[in-house]
């Protein structure tokens, strides 16, 4: 899987927060993404569009919250120029977007998102999220390998 | 924009770090009489360290801020070494520099490319709508390119060698956790000469768009006033040690080689009835005699010399062209590009020296003294962290006198020069309001430090009449 970016986003020290984090660090230990990218991530910013643009696929993970909690469900993710953008935080559109302006490429890019149960300070991942890793994983290896075209998704769309 | 009876309301001010609110007054005939800078968040870490042991401080004080987190780091690290009364090995010292200067890089990076560059590129007048990021990616994708580069260069190496980008924990009290490896040494060295690259051409791009802009040179805070920053015993710049320098707006020296510890025996401070930022003070000149600057620009005004020869090249051209110290708040855009220039220079010399490498990075020591203060330079300004521990070495008492909080006085002053001069009350235009904006965004103020606060940096100006009411009010998310 070189050349694929795997971002972990979110807090591990919110609770459910750090699912993008825990799938994150699952991702780097499996041997299946030996050669692939793995950042975990508080929030999305700028910079991050250098290395978008420089990846042949992209995946973000996230928590979601007003989803049943441990359920995993992905969509590709649609450039979105124009989009409110802040120094700490670029939504996953946007983000693409500007890897577009900046370096006149973006490759596939899709959103994970984890159904969340809770965000409390201090909380350690809930049970429903913390079994739902390997399913993440599992998700993250089937769109890297077979690439949905634009505009697909599974579950409801991931909106960031 | 909100308000009735003479009072004009920014609210909330925007592409900053932080909440605030920006307050215009106007007089019985209408005409600008006045300009507040409120910030409007509240936090309290002075509070919630109380109690903690000192080891944790440089964790918990690196919360302060997600964009300059280093800077608190490396100052709460030096006031603990003060309580443990060790001096950190010479590597280490050196080390710290280094993820010192990364983080001035990458914090100059953002605000001038990211937050700054928009007005320089469309102008102060253009539609706020494409006045952003993405209307520079897609105007002069080379300039937002360069940004990124910078911005990605100095978090790279703070990744490397604190282990992550944001809150690192390696400065820690006595020196490092660990030592640099000869493999992140050389990955930072080989993209030394790219992010040098793209600063000289930011500074090249910046030039040329100056000529456009005296107008706004001219009124963004031009009020004499001291400056003060760290400087090192030859008079070169200082970030992560050396001694206080102030100088006064003709460059005279009022202080220097002076201990910047006892920092009480010569910094007042006052609070504020409208803002959550208190204004420090040159107790020798009292308040509001005693204004000063720091950041960029009261380094540059400070130092003699920077002491890389490109830097100092540089320095030496915006000193022929603008002044000695210069007092035009305007300029602290190109003293940002020039200390990015020799922050990246010297991060490569360190690097290179092969002694970078020792493996002995820190002393071992429990509490020794009662009480510590650390002093650094961040990249808007200076930064005092001051502990007081008990004989268990838990904290029982915590000042921090942040570089915003120096700057308020200062921000407050550039805010009422800009209203008057650009502030129609008659005639409300965006233009006018976003320059008094950027009047506050030429100092890169950072609230969530300054005043420990939770809360994303939006702004609001208010417009308020004579009688104090509110006429009217822009607000921006």
């Amino acid at each position: 899987m070189t050349g694929a970016l795997v971002v972990g986003v979110g807090n591990p020290a919110r609770g459910d927060d750090g699912v993008g984090a825990a799938v994150a660090e699952a991702v780097g230990r499996d041997p299946r993404f030996a050669g692939a990218t793995v950042r975990s991530v508080l929030q999305l910013t700028p910079e991050l569009a250098a290395d978008v643009a420089e990846a042949s696929i992209v995946v973000v993970v996230d928590a979601r919250a007003g989803r049943p909690p441990g359920g995993v469900e992905w969509a590709a993710v649609e450039p979105r120029p124009g989009a409110p953008v802040f120094s700490h935080h670029v939504p996953v559109a946007a983000l693409v977007a500007l890897a577009q302006a900046v370096y006149g490429q973006a490759p596939p890019v899709y959103l994970v998102g984890v159904g969340a149960a809770g965000f409390g300070a201090g909380a350690p991942l809930s049970g429903p999220v913390a079994a739902a890793v390997p399913r993440a994983v599992e998700a993250i290896t089937e769109l890297v390998r077979e690439r949905p075209r634009p505009g697909t998704s599974r579950g409801a769309s991931p909106d960031r | 924009m909100h308000g009735q009876h003479g009072e004009i309301v920014i609210d909330p001010v925007t592409r900053i770090e932080g909440h605030s609110r920006i307050t215009i007054s106007l007089d019985e005939a209408g005409a600008v009489a006045g300009a507040r800078f409120h910030v409007t968040q509240f936090r309290g870490f002075e509070r919630i360290c109380v109690g903690r042991p000192m080891h944790e401080m440089p964790a918990i004080m690196a919360r302060i801020c997600g964009i300059c987190p280093v800077s608190h780091i490396v100052a709460s690290s030096k006031a603990c070494d003060e309580i443990m009364a060790v001096s950190p090995p010479p590597v280490a010292v050196s080390l710290r520099r280094v993820i010192n200067l990364a983080q001035i890089v990458q914090s100059h990076a953002l605000s001038f490319f990211h937050l700054s560059s928009p007005d320089l590129l469309f102008g102060f007048d253009a539609e706020p709508a494409g006045r952003h990021l993405f209307g520079v990616a897609a105007r002069a994708p080379e300039l937002a390119r360069d940004g990124i580069a910078l911005r990605r260069f100095g978090q790279t190496v703070i990744e490397i060698l604190g282990g992550k980008r944001i809150h690192p924990g390696w400065v820690v009290p006595g020196g490092v956790s660990h030592p640099l490896q000869p493999d992140q040494r050389d990955g930072i060295l080989d993209t030394v000469p790219e992010a040098l690259a793209a600063v000289r051409r930011g500074l090249a791009w910046y030039r040329s768009r100056l000529a456009g802009f005296a107008d706004e040179a001219g009124a963004f805070g031009t009020a004499p006033m001291l400056s003060m920053g760290l400087v090192h015993e030859n008079g070169n710049a200082a970030y992560s040690d050396g001694d206080l320098r102030v100088v006064d707006p003709d460059g005279a020296l009022l202080a220097d080689r002076i201990d910047p510890k006892p920092y009480w025996d010569y910094l007042g401070e006052v609070a504020q009835p409208d803002s959550y930022l208190k204004s420090t003070y040159w107790k020798a000149l009292g308040h509001p005699g005693g204004t000063y600057r720091v950041g960029p620009l009261a380094r540059l005004n400070v130092v003699d010399r920077l002491g890389s020869a490109e830097a100092d090249d540089r320095l030496g051209e915006f000193r022929d062209r603008v002044g000695r110290t210069p007092q035009s708040s305007f300029h602290y855009h190109e003293a940002r590009l020039i200390e990015i220039l020799h922050a990246i220079t010297v991060i490569g010399r360190l690097l290179a020296a092969p002694e970078i490498l020792d493996r002995r990075v820190q002393s071992m020591a429990e509490v020794n003294r009662s009480e510590g203060v650390g002093v650094s330079e961040a990249p808007r300004g200076t930064l005092m962290h001051h502990y007081r521990v008990d004989d268990q070495g838990l904290v029982t008492w915590v000042n921090l006198v942040i570089a915003t909080g120096h700057n308020n006085e200062a921000m407050n002053l550039a805010v009422a020069e800009a209203a008057a001069r650009y502030v129609d009350a008659g005639h409300l235009t965006e233009g006018m309001l976003n320059r008094v904006e950027a009047a506050i965004r030429c100092f890169d103020p950072c609230l969530s430090c300054s005043t420990h606060a939770i809360g994303q940096m939006p702004l609001e100006v208010e417009l308020r009449g004579a009688d104090g009411g509110l006429l009217d009010m822009v607000a921006r998310p």
